[in-house]
């Protein structure tokens, strides 16, 4: 029980940081008829970004990406957030776990100045 | 669909197949109770998914990992208690232990296949191939499931046994790692070294061997620090305990 109580303190004081969120760049994604629009995100090398997804249709989505070792459930009609890097260059795969024929994404980290993140 | 629907089901619910495996293996291995514990934390499950919108909303979007995380650090502390008795041939007792771990294994993994499923039981469509996918789902899920069991509970060293469940344990445990990246709790760090080429995260292989002993190809440091944790907490666990309640114990006889 004393175990119990200092783990449910821990969790709430590493909420503290939380404020932070709003002061990282941020990739708006949307989700219509189980796409991602857009398919392709370019985002800033070594740097953090949130990427928001914002789901428009009725139906859940789960996204899932392998190569950024995220998975995500957003709601029909909701949006939820990730957060990635900082990562090195590359061509990064992401996908709705629930419709993986059709909703296919990638995001791309790249050192050029101009990105989708702001 | 189909496909798709044996493809989750058995990425949802092959840690609870296994645990069960694992758990029933162990010395005093009680089915009864472990059915008990899958079954509690299904129901569990299904109260969350009902509340799921209200729930993922909570601590920015977060509200779901750090359940999960929750959920993850009690099985944690269950586990080493766990160990404990079991190594010290107290086995009568560690059944309501083993339930509590299918509880806290069932409803982290089992919520997102109940997502799937509710969500698309209702399409026109999906009916038969719903039901098709969880029957191919369940015979792969049982047959790896008595596979292992055989396996494990030929082992005639109960502590290795004990590893094999803690080390299955270690990887649960060591996805805290990614859900707290994931809602910015922990600073997202490199890679430690990339085996895809190898096994890769989304191959057959690498799924199995995630699932089995917590396998990723790009780990980063926290996911192996945690790992490592996980690893070593119940020899940790057993060896403060006895120094810690051994002691005390000792005091009191002495009084």
């Amino acid at each position: 029980m004393r175990l119990l109580r200092q783990t449910i303190a821990l969790t709430l004081i590493t909420l503290v940081p939380l404020h932070a969120w709003s002061a990282l760049p941020e990739v708006v994604i949307e989700i219509r008829d189980h796409l991602f629009i857009p398919q392709t995100v370019r985002i800033p090398e070594g740097k953090k970004v949130r990427l928001v997804f914002i789901n428009h249709d009725s139906s859940p989505e789960e996204i899932d990406s392998f190569d950024l070792n995220r998975e995500k459930v957003i709601f029909g009609n909701s949006k939820g957030s990730i957060f990635v890097g900082p990562l090195p260059n590359g061509r990064y795969k992401f996908f709705g776990e629930l419709h993986p024929n059709s909703a296919v994404g990638y995001v791309i980290v790249s050192d050029e100045e101009k990105t989708d993140a702001d | 669909m189909l496909i798709n629907t044996v493809i989750l089901f058995i990425r949802d619910t092959l840690p609870v197949f296994l645990l069960f495996s694992f758990l029933l293996a162990q010395q005093g291995g009680n089915a009864r109770y472990l059915l008990g514990g899958t079954l509690a934390g299904f129901l569990m499950a299904v109260g969350l998914y009902f509340n799921l919108s209200v729930v993922s909303e909570w601590f920015e979007g977060g509200g779901l990992e750090l359940i999960k995380t929750l959920v993850l650090v009690v099985m944690l502390s269950g586990l080493g208690e766990f160990v404990r008795r079991q190594y010290q041939g107290n086995t009568s007792s560690t059944q309501w232990l083993s339930a509590l771990l299918m509880v806290g294994i069932t409803f982290i993994n089992v919520i997102h296949f109940i997502i799937y499923l509710l969500a698309y039981w209702s399409a026109s469509d999906a009916g038969t191939s719903l039901i098709l996918g969880n029957v191919i789902g369940v015979g792969i899920s049982l047959s790896v499931g008595v596979l292992l069991y055989v396996a494990v509970a030929a082992i005639r060293i109960q502590l290795i046994k004990l590893a094999v469940l803690t080390v299955f344990f270690a990887g649960q445990i060591a996805g805290i790692a990614m859900l707290l990246e994931q809602i910015n709790l922990l600073p997202n760090q490199n890679r430690l070294w990339d085996t895809s080429g190898w096994v890769a995260d989304d191959s057959e292989y690498g799924h199995f061997l995630n699932v089995l002993i917590g396998y990723e190809a790009t780990p980063t440091g926290a996911y192996m620090l945690i790992y490592l944790a996980a690893v070593l907490f119940p020899v940790m666990y057993c060896y403060l305990y006895s120094l810690l309640i051994g002691k005390r114990q000792l005091t009191g006889d002495l009084k």
